[in-house]
């Protein structure tokens, strides 16, 4: 058996030990679950097609008005050459389908899907002028767009999040437009997707894959031509490309609607904001780089596996898009524009709405809130517990030694609690500068919410005072009550200004009355019984709790207030 | 095909094939010389010694040698001093047994006595013939013998997987939608348009869709479960594959 044989699906020649003479590569590719080929990793990463693209000269013979100019591009769908209309002196593309895709039949319909698709008069759409069969040579001849793939711009490297949000509406615009002229893509992927050097979007090959799809499953192929069925059959291996396949194209690939098109588009976004491809479990893409977490919503959406829960049409995700990047432009600029990034926060939503322009819609979910807050309120948090901390306990008391007659208690350790705080308190400043800024906030906002917190925990502190005035060696229970309540409290939201005031009058009251207490007790001489100050402490401690529970409770009580609308809406 | 010879006379056993052959299986009963893990390792040797065998011959072993080194490489293993010495947390069978493969060599080259050990013992019968002309068959492969011993082995594994999927369709009276359908695993819509598909079978085009949907459906799951018999678990199972995968076209 000399002779050698090729698997007539990739082309590669069969290897004597083919079981039952089929393709081993081949037979491994179908054996993984074709639904979730994306997920798995894609382990069938497009091979080189094995059409072979005619020569710029050898097409010149067929297409004389025109001056070919080079090869641009390839893949299963055919070939791509810049070239010149002689009459017109016009640059244009001419895309080839495979030689000898479909007979008579095929013929008949590419006519019809032309027709639509030449239809399609949008300035995010490459526009067909004109398209035909040149002796059995299925061609288009469409705009040209003088820039580069998406693909390209984004193996040069990842784009920013301003740069997808500009990419994205632009897409959304020409999808709604075709998705309204009854047009669906099905193949949508950073290949398709055009830049040009304007920095207008451009989408191309609309509805080739559906033609190309119907074209091979109805029809029959050339089998006078051999290498004509591979050929079509490779390509459409490429077809629908399987990581930007909705789920349900691949299960019913005639089947599907316009929201494969936005499920497509759901995984080009992904990709542009992280640089990578969604896994098998979708991970948030604000958990990989750093960008507005209400954009996780909006992909999530739209790459929502069943597609009733995606945005019902592209013009819808547009809206999002451009309201999130619209926002973020606005907040880097001078406040009262409650839509930033860090409108996340619950406690600065409320702050948010105190000033005029209020509006807009949190899309965020509890868990990211309680993200935010611990990564932004806590560290603020720890910086003003520290320096109030340091204020009220060190500078007070070692101005007036009298407070600690008969006791050298804070000499001994204050040394070392004046580290761990200062220390604290560097950390804090880097660390929550740090997130705050790379969220782009203004400084003035900065500054309110940190007085916004401060006056929380500055009341809570003055509390303390009063405790450890007759509890001096409680320094540090109350250093690790403060790290225990900013640890629990930080997901508590604390409504507006006022009623941080109120809170902090709560803590007062019952610091007051816990000092009236403890005060009592020393006078019962208890003083020296460590359980019973720990019984005042746990005492103060739930007073706290109970208040901010329930101003946690009204807090969820509005944020489902905020998010209905929406939903109604969505 | 050499490769169904092989398999040609072990169809009535490979009924249960996946049932219990699970390389976790041995794995775990490894230690406990029990007759369950003898038996499913047999098996799982049936399937694989080929591409031992050939990586033997890769080795610049004659075809004498290979034959009584192969042999003798299952005797030790049987034997359960090799497995003993599997380590579940590295549980791919492919590695494991490319290993001791590896530690036999060279055992047996400082022993210098391939022939005590396991020479004309006949464990299996297995195809020697036949096994060297597919030997011979192989193209002149520039590939490291590791390299080829993982092609060897993806291709063994796709013999079997093939074989009970032949086997499953016999049992059923299906032979013939088999032969006729099974080009078709090797991508969609293969060669044969669907239309003459049907009119060889007989049916309609609808009818030939759902049958080659079936088939590449159940082919999946053989396929799933066998590499899931060579590994400890699931995960790996995805990795293997694409490894597998990754071989064979690379």
């Amino acid at each position: 058996m000399d002779a050698i044989r090729h698997c007539p699906s990739c082309g590669k020649p069969l290897a004597p030990n083919a079981p039952m003479g089929l393709c081993t590569a081949c037979l491994m590719e179908a054996g993984f679950p074709s639904g979730t080929e994306s997920e798995t990793g894609n382990p069938a990463q497009p091979r080189p097609p094995s059409f072979t693209p005619p020569q710029p000269g050898d097409l010149a013979r067929r297409f004389p008005q025109l001056e070919i100019l080079e090869l641009i591009g390839q893949g299963g769908m055919g070939a791509v050459y810049k070239a010149r209309q002689k009459e017109l002196d016009r640059v244009v593309a001419l895309k080839i389908l495979p030689p000898g895709v479909g007979d008579a039949a095929f013929a008949e319909r590419f006519a019809r899907e032309a027709k639509a698709l030449a239809r399609l008069n949008h300035p995010g759409i490459v526009t067909i002028y004109e398209f035909g069969n040149s002796n059995g040579l299925f061609f288009f001849l469409m705009e040209y767009v003088d820039g580069a793939t998406l693909r390209q711009v984004l193996q040069a490297g990842p784009l920013s999040p301003r740069e997808a949000l500009a990419i994205v509406p632009a897409i959304c615009d020409a999808l709604q437009y075709a998705h309204d002229q009854g047009i669906v893509h099905r193949d949508i992927k950073p290949d398709n997707i055009l830049l040009d050097r304007r920095g207008r979007t451009k989408v191309a090959d609309f509805g080739l894959a559906k033609l190309m799809e119907s074209g091979s499953e109805d029809s029959q192929f050339e089998a006078a031509v051999p290498g004509a069925s591979s050929t079509m059959t490779r390509s459409n291996k490429m077809l629908g490309t399987p990581q930007y396949m909705a789920p349900e194209q691949v299960e019913h690939p005639t089947a599907v609607d316009h929201r494969a098109d936005i499920y497509a588009l759901g995984v080009v976004f992904y990709q542009m904001l992280t640089g990578e491809l969604p896994g098998q479990r979708i991970e948030p893409p604000s958990r990989k780089v750093q960008i507005d977490v209400r954009l996780d919503e909006v992909v999530l959406r739209a790459l929502e596996k069943n597609p009733a829960l995606r945005y019902p049409q592209a013009g819808a995700l547009k809206t999002d898009v451009e309201t999130i990047a619209m926002t973020e432009q606005r907040s880097s600029a001078p406040p009262r524009f409650p839509q930033s990034a860090i409108a996340e926060h619950s406690a600065i939503q409320w702050l948010a709405r105190l000033l005029p322009a209020t509006g807009g819609e949190p899309t965020e979910r509890a868990s990211r809130i309680q993200a935010v807050e611990t990564h932004i309120v806590l560290p603020i948090r720890f910086l003003f517990v520290a320096l109030l901390c340091y204020y009220f306990f060190f500078a007070h008391w070692f101005d007036t030694p009298g407070a600690l007659s008969g006791s050298d208690w804070p000499l001994k350790h204050a040394t070392m609690l004046k580290e761990i705080f200062v220390a604290y308190a560097l950390l804090s400043i880097a660390l929550g500068t740090t997130l705050i800024w790379s969220r782009q906030l203004s400084l003035q906002k900065i500054l309110r919410i940190v007085f916004a917190m401060g006056i929380t925990d500055g009341a809570m502190l003055g509390v303390l005072t009063f405790l450890t005035e007759g509890f001096g060696s409680e320094l540090y229970w109350v250093f690790l009550a403060l790290v225990a309540r900013n640890a629990v409290a930080i997901p508590v939201a604390l409504p507006q200004l006022l009623l941080n005031f109120l809170v902090s009058l709560a803590f007062l009251t019952g610091g007051l009355l816990a000092a009236r207490v403890g005060g009592a007790l020393e006078e019962n001489s208890w003083n020296g019984e460590p359980s019973e100050r720990m019984i005042v402490l746990v005492a103060w401690s739930l007073w706290c709790y109970g208040i901010q529970w329930l101003f946690e409770k009204q807090k969820r009580a509005e944020s489902e207030a905020i998010v209905s609308p929406r939903d109604r809406n969505g | 095909m050499p490769a169904s010879t092989v398999h040609s006379s072990e169809t009535a056993r490979l009924k249960n094939y996946f049932a219990s052959t699970h390389w976790s299986v041995v794995l775990k009963a490894g230690r406990n010389d029990t007759t369950c893990a003898d038996d499913a390792l047999a098996k799982l040797c049936q399937t694989y010694w080929f591409p031992l065998y050939a990586y033997v011959r890769r080795n610049g072993r004659s075809p004498e040698d290979a034959k009584d080194l192969t042999q003798g490489f299952f005797a030790r293993l049987i034997e359960q001093q090799t497995l003993a010495n599997a380590d579940p947390k590295r549980g791919r069978f492919r590695s494991f047994m490319l290993g001791a493969m590896n530690h036999f060599l060279a055992d047996e080259q400082a022993k210098q006595q391939t022939l005590k050990r396991g020479g004309g013992q006949i464990l299996f019968s297995l195809d020697w013939a036949a096994a060297e002309e597919r030997f011979d068959l192989e193209p002149a492969d520039h590939a490291s013998p590791d390299k080829a011993f993982d092609k060897q082995w993806a291709a063994a594994l796709l013999g079997a997987v093939l074989n009970q999927l032949a086997e499953e369709y016999r049992r059923d009276g299906k032979a013939k939608l088999f032969e006729a359908l099974k080009v078709t695993l090797n991508g969609p819509r293969e060669s044969q348009p669907y239309s003459e598909l049907a009119s060889s079978l007989h049916i309609n085009e609808g009818a030939v869709k759902v049958a080659v949907h079936r088939l590449r459906k159940r082919y999946r799951a053989l396929l799933q479960a066998e590499i899931e018999s060579t590994v400890a678990s699931q995960d790996e199972a995805k990795e293997e594959m694409r490894h597998l995968f990754e071989v064979l076209t690379g």
